[in-house]
């Protein structure tokens, strides 16, 4: 009988001691999901054109990851539709203006229409730093990511390198740069830098998707039908090269339609390995975040931020795997 | 005896520790039931605030529509009371905080400040009927309005997604608290049944086993064993102190019976000295009567010695002179303490009378080594064994005999005896002579052998024996009176 008794306040002390460390452990893990978050130092609002694409789910981990490491709170605005992207992205600025923000980081879709409001944020007082695509008549604080020039320099390389007979290249434009006139520009001057070195190489056509893969895929088709005489397709997105490769395959022009992307994942890595990819441009989105965070942050310090902030980009070839 | 433990103090002991228990278990679904209502209540509080925010946005704007009809001051200051409110929902949501919820809750907090200001814009234009510039205001508080009613779903469906993990983890952190707390209800329960079972054990127990105790000692048995209980309160008390009386009356009972036991041995010794007593005064009464003829016969063996010697009878008068000595000696003895010495003295006075009567018949050899003969003895012991022998012994013998006195120690005795080589006794002598009989039998004189008798009965009152005396005989070849003495019984002078 008095074993038992020991046994069961055994149980009985177990139980407690279970159910007070439940407590404890609790009070600790329910604080992320019911109570407030810890206040910050500043609040800076994200503005990005979606969070579906691999390469802008990168950057915004870049983003939070500083954001954490730096004490910042940080908002992440999409708007609501792809189809009001531009009036979307113009309306979250103003917001962001009107909520008196610390500070902005923009993905600028659509230049033209941004700039005012990216001039009229600034002058109230709102600094705003550019990540990967730029407004560089606008009065912004600053801009993070790839350098466009030599971004174009080594597509218009890799053109080459795939056709050294002559590259009749297509350009799938993702809509992001279409709107992007500056920096477009800076990329196919560069794409055409490299090029103008060999005669027979010369862009044939260039073809706007919207974001999603359908679109991508349509385009695709649209550049192997009207001009079966293109052998290269240079894609702006990951979606558009992964769809390029799709409708390459599907029409058997594989090894014949050199791909050359942008960006990097597991899809990209097997078709580089199979050969349907020929290249990819490799940028770093996490990088572009975190730096775009530090840029914000030392903004608002009053520190020194150039303008421009480059983050590193690479060419990666199937015989580079 | 103050118990170390009071069975108060016990019995409030473990009525605390069960309420402990208890108060463990209600307390602790008490709290966890508080908690689950708590988070459910914070979790709700953000949907709350948006829902009053768009509700009280909803009423400003109507209220400001409605001034903008009427223009009346009830109105106007009703479109001031709602956008009050409607700040007031969001005062102090001005700290940036890490949660993107919460950064957009901050942002609504501007937004309506803004909204706010816009609104009592359009109240001012309209007031200096500046139609154009409250147009605009208008059109400006409307779109941030609606920037506001954005924001609010944003944060609802922010809200949404947090309430869903917080769900699902508040679903599996209550489960393992309930399965916890489940667990220290039902060990609670049993061990709380068991607890109770057992001090209600411990406590009636001993007293369960003291009642059959009280019971098998009113019956008179004390032969029980103690009854052990090792608690400090009252009942270990009780039981101690029980013990303790049982065995007091136990070693009580014994002393009486063992009084009781020497009271009867002192009443028998009490009769013995009575018959001692009664020997005593008639051995007085004999002496006190027999005083008289010890006179009247010394005076007139005095008178017969004289007469002896007159007439120059040398042999009558040294017999008669040693009749004399012999009386004197025995009569003397029986007033004094005597010894073993004393009764040899006896001895030779009658010896001599032998001697003189019968010349050399008789032999009579006495061997007592020196350290015996201090020995405290009846007195009238040997001269009675030895003139029996000397009667009985040789009557029917001619040529006379001999009769050996003898002392020494044998096997831790000390023996005496009377040997002679006579003719011997038959049993049906023998056995009489050692019959247990008292002084007091009437027929105790009318016996034969009285002498005989006499001896053996003295004998065993004097040393408080009755195998102190043995006879063997052999007819034709004499008989042995042996005396025996323990060692450690024997008295010196």
């Amino acid at each position: 009988m008095k074993s038992v008794v020991a046994l069961l306040t055994v149980v009985f002390l177990f139980s407690a001691f279970q159910s007070v460390r439940l407590i404890l452990q609790d009070a600790q893990q329910g604080q992320q999901y019911l109570s407030r978050s810890e206040p910050a130092r500043y609040h800076f609002m994200v503005i990005l054109p979606t969070i579906e694409d691999e390469f802008f789910q990168k950057m915004w981990e870049g983003i939070q990851t500083a954001a954490e490491e730096m004490n910042v709170g940080v908002e992440l605005q999409v708007p609501r539709s792809t189809l009001e992207l531009r009036s979307g992205t113009a309306e979250l600025l103003e917001i962001a203006r009107l909520s008196q923000v610390d500070g902005v980081a923009l993905y600028v879709t659509n230049e033209e229409e941004l700039t005012p409001i990216i001039n009229r944020t600034v002058i109230s007082g709102i600094p705003i730093i550019t990540l990967e695509s730029d407004a560089p008549m606008s009065r912004r604080s600053g801009f993070v990511g790839s350098n466009s020039f030599k971004l174009g320099q080594e597509i218009g390389r890799m053109m080459q390198e795939a056709q050294p007979d002559g590259a009749k290249a297509a350009l799938l434009k993702n809509e992001y740069f279409s709107e992007r006139a500056s920096q477009w520009s800076i990329i196919q001057y560069g794409i055409l830098t490299s090029l103008s070195s060999g005669d027979n190489h010369e862009i044939i056509t260039e073809r706007i998707t919207q974001i999603g893969v359908l679109s991508s895929e349509e385009k695709a088709r649209q550049i192997l039908y009207l001009n079966p005489e293109v052998n290269v397709i240079f894609c702006t997105s990951l979606i558009d090269t992964i769809a390029a490769s799709n409708v390459v395959s599907e029409f058997s022009k594989a090894g014949e339609v050199k791909i050359i992307g942008y960006g990097h994942n597991r899809e990209i890595e097997r078709g580089l390995e199979e050969g349907f990819i020929y290249g990819t441009l490799v940028r770093d989105p996490e990088a572009i975040g975190t730096r775009g965070m530090e840029a914000l942050v030392g903004l608002n310090s009053n520190r020194y931020v150039p303008s421009f902030m480059y983050t590193p980009s690479r060419v990666l070839t199937g015989d580079s795997q | 005896m103050r118990p170390a433990r009071t069975i108060k103090n016990r019995l409030l002991t473990f009525f605390i520790l069960i309420m402990l228990i208890t108060a463990l278990t209600s307390v602790y679904s008490l709290f966890a039931s508080l908690r689950l209502g708590g988070r459910v209540e914070q979790l709700t509080q953000t949907e709350v605030l948006m829902r009053n925010i768009r509700g009280q946005l909803k009423d400003t704007k109507q209220s400001l529509d409605e001034y903008l009809m009427v223009q009346r001051e009830d109105a106007r200051r009703a479109v001031y009371t709602n956008l009050e409110d409607l700040q007031a929902l969001v005062a102090g949501r001005r700290t940036p905080y890490q949660s993107q919820e919460q950064l957009m809750v901050k942002d609504i907090s501007y937004l309506i400040n803004k909204y706010s200001l816009q609104t009592r814009g359009v109240i001012e234009a309209k007031a200096v009927r500046d139609i154009v510039g409250y147009t605009e205001a208008y059109k400006a508080a409307e779109l941030t309005a609606s920037y506001i009613n954005t924001f609010i779903d944003k944060v609802l469906i922010e809200n949404l997604n947090r309430r869903t993990d917080a769900y699902r983890y508040l679903s599996e952190s209550y489960q393992q608290v309930q399965t916890f707390n489940f667990f220290l209800v039902v060990t609670a329960i049993i061990l709380t049944i068991l607890l109770i079972m057992l001090f209600t054990d411990s406590l009636t127990r001993p007293v369960v086993r003291l009642a059959h105790l009280a019971e098998e000692i009113s019956r008179g048995n004390f032969d029980v064993d103690d009854i052990h209980v090792h608690t400090k309160d009252e009942i270990g008390v009780t039981a101690r102190a029980f013990n303790e009386m049982k065995n007091s009356i136990r070693r009580y009972v014994a002393e009486m019976k063992e009084k009781a036991q020497i009271e009867k041995n002192l009443a028998d010794q009490k009769v013995k000295n009575l018959e001692m007593q009664h020997l005593l005064k008639n051995a007085e009464i004999a002496s006190l009567r027999s005083q008289m003829n010890p006179h009247f016969l010394f005076n007139s063996l005095n008178t017969g010695v004289q007469l002896a010697i007159l007439e120059e009878a040398d042999r009558t008068a040294e017999f008669m002179g040693n009749l004399a000595s012999l009386f004197r000696h025995n009569v003397r003895r029986l007033w004094r303490g005597n010894t073993i010495d004393d009764e040899l003295k006896g001895l030779r006075y009658y010896a001599d009378l032998l001697k003189v009567r019968f010349g050399d018949t008789y032999r009579i050899v006495i061997r007592i080594p020196k350290e015996l003969r201090r020995i405290k003895f009846p007195p009238l012991i040997f001269q009675p064994l030895v003139e029996n022998s000397v009667i009985h012994g040789f009557e029917h013998k001619e040529g006379g005999g001999s009769v050996r006195v003898e002392g020494f120690r044998q096997q831790g005795k000390v023996v005496f005896q009377v040997n002679d080589d006579g003719t011997g006794m038959g049993r049906d002598a023998i056995v009489p002579a050692l019959k247990p009989v008292s002084f007091s039998d009437e027929d105790f004189s009318s016996r034969t052998g009285v002498g005989m008798r006499n001896v053996v009965l003295r004998l065993r009152l004097f040393f408080n024996r009755d195998d102190v005396v043995k006879i063997e005989s052999v007819e034709g070849k004499g008989t042995e009176i042996r005396i025996e003495l323990p060692e450690e019984e024997v008295e010196y002078v």
